[in-house]
């Protein structure tokens, strides 16, 4: 049987995140290929539905990338994603799901290395959990 | 500061004469139907309606603060006196601090609470004779907690520990028959010198207080009680998948919510009205879908977007053509999410909504 590949749904800062993962490529540094990416404007645009759906209809992991604090291409939009992060993270854990499958990093541009690393230790943790137990099930 | 009133009828007469000498324009509270058969919210300028006005009332067939939000009253000069539930009240706190009501036009009167029925079961005794004269009177007057066996108070009203009004104008203490008006703000003080002739009197309320601390630690322990019992229960993503397995999404849970005020609300939109060829993907990948789909997901966006500012009102409950068991699930996780960032819904008007701001340094280990 061949071994369980995770799957991660990444929405990532168009200013740093996105752009450090863009830079993880130019410069060739290898990672797995587990992650799906969808570009966002701002760590602060993604609803925690966007996160939800994702788990819910199968992902095994999520990834929210933003700017460090005080980086904010709008100066606060990554200050309020870590508020919802912390409330769906408390929500999740009230309803005994997981909560350490929604990652929430600060990835700046420069930081290729960084997001490579951040993605073969999610990969890593995710095979450790195992797949997500909402994964295709159609009663929900 | 405080005005005695021996009857209930007295405080009618107190609002009926506000009406008369337009200290204020229009009431807003709960009346009694045409039929006599039930109580309905309502807005009125004429004195005489005030005979029908119900003020201390075990039901609430809809959330006041809800109503006043959809209303407004910004595009008019009419200066409305609001009787609320104290979780109303509470609501109110919210909705002012999310700029959907503007309180500068409204006096708030509250009281202290003896909770609620749910609308059929109070329309059912009304009817049998039995409301409010037994159930109405013990709660309100006496300070008696409901007899959980015998009555059916609605599940927040049960487990409520903030039957007391803290924000409101003014409010109504009750100690068996005899009632008394506290003004609590500057507002409500200005509203009992214009309106009686006799002096406020200075009231120790001790005695009083030590009845309401007796019934609202009991409710305390209803409330851990059922905490434990919830937890137990809903431990599991599959537990909670089952608390809902009857939701048919016809989201009058969100309708009726006093903090779901988004009117672009992503569940107010098209987005889940999905293209038939969306269906033939799920099926390839999943072979079985729910249908209407996001049941879950639905639950799951409310809890996110509007558990901080939960109230734990219960309107949730009593909307829900289906029957599940809300109140617990908003109340003990939106408790949950507001300890996070040492916020209680409703206890402040200066206490800044949690998803509204931020700190710089803060939550590190997210």
């Amino acid at each position: 049987m061949s071994e369980f590949e995770p799957k991660i749904i990444g929405f990532l800062c168009n200013w740093c995140t996105y752009t450090g993962a863009d830079l993880a490529g130019t410069a060739r540094i290898q990672y797995p290929p587990n992650i799906r990416v969808i570009r966002m404007m701002c760590s602060g645009g993604v609803d925690m539905v966007y996160v939800m759906k994702a788990l819910l209809e199968g992902a095994d992991g999520v990834l929210i990338g933003g700017c460090h604090p005080g980086d904010c291409h709008y100066q606060s939009g990554n200050f309020k994603a870590r508020r919802r992060v912390a409330i769906l993270k408390k929500i999740l854990q009230q309803l005994g799901f997981n909560e350490d499958r929604v990652w929430l990093r600060w990835i700046s541009a420069s930081e290729g290395k960084k997001f490579a690393n951040t993605v073969t230790e999610m990969v890593e943790h995710l095979k450790k959990l195992g797949p997500n137990p909402l994964k295709l099930n159609g009663n929900i | 500061m405080t005005i005695v009133i021996q009857n209930v009828s007295e405080i009618k007469d107190l609002i009926k004469k506000s009406l008369e000498n337009k200290l204020y324009d229009a009431v807003l509270g709960l009346f009694w139907d045409n039929n006599n058969n039930t109580v309905h919210l309502a807005i009125t300028s004429e004195p005489k309606n005030i005979d029908k006005l119900e003020i201390l009332c075990p039901s609430m067939p809809v959330q006041a603060a809800r109503v006043i939000s959809n209303i407004k009253f910004t595009e008019t000069d009419l200066r409305v006196l609001c009787i609320v539930k104290p979780c109303e009240m509470r609501a109110v706190v919210e909705l002012v601090k999310l700029k959907q009501i503007i309180p500068d036009k409204l006096i708030f009167m509250s009281m202290d609470c003896g909770g609620a029925l749910e609308p059929e079961i109070f329309k059912k005794l009304v009817e049998d004779g039995k409301a409010p004269v037994s159930i109405y009177l013990k709660a309100y007057d006496n300070f008696i907690d409901f007899s959980y066996e015998t009555e059916h108070p609605r599940f927040a009203c049960k487990i409520c520990d903030k039957c007391i009004p803290k924000l409101s104008d003014l409010r109504i203490r009750s100690y068996g028959k005899t009632k008394y008006i506290e003004p609590l703000t500057e507002k409500g003080k200005k509203f009992l010198m214009d309106v009686t002739e006799s002096t406020l009197e200075q009231i120790n309320f001790e005695f009083y207080d030590r009845e309401i601390n007796k019934l609202v630690k009991n409710r305390v322990e209803i409330r851990n009680k059922e905490r434990e019992i919830f937890k137990k229960e809903v431990s599991s993503i599959d537990a909670f998948t089952k608390e809902l397995s009857a939701c048919i999404r016809c989201h009058n849970c969100m309708v009726n919510c006093p903090a779901d005020y988004c009117k672009e609300c992503i569940f107010r939109s098209p987005v889940f009205d999905h293209p038939s060829e969306n269906y033939s993907l799920w099926l390839e990948r999943k072979g079985y879908v729910r249908l209407p789909s996001d049941t879950l997901l639905f639950h799951l966006t409310r809890l996110n977007h509007m558990s901080t500012s939960c109230v734990s009102c219960g309107m949730c409950e009593t909307s829900c053509p289906v029957g599940i068991r809300l109140t617990r699930i908003f109340s003990f996780i939106g408790e949950e999410t507001q300890k996070i960032f040492n916020y209680e819904s409703g206890r402040s008007f200066d206490e800044e909504l949690p998803v509204a701001t931020f700190r710089e340094k803060e939550l590190d280990k997210i």
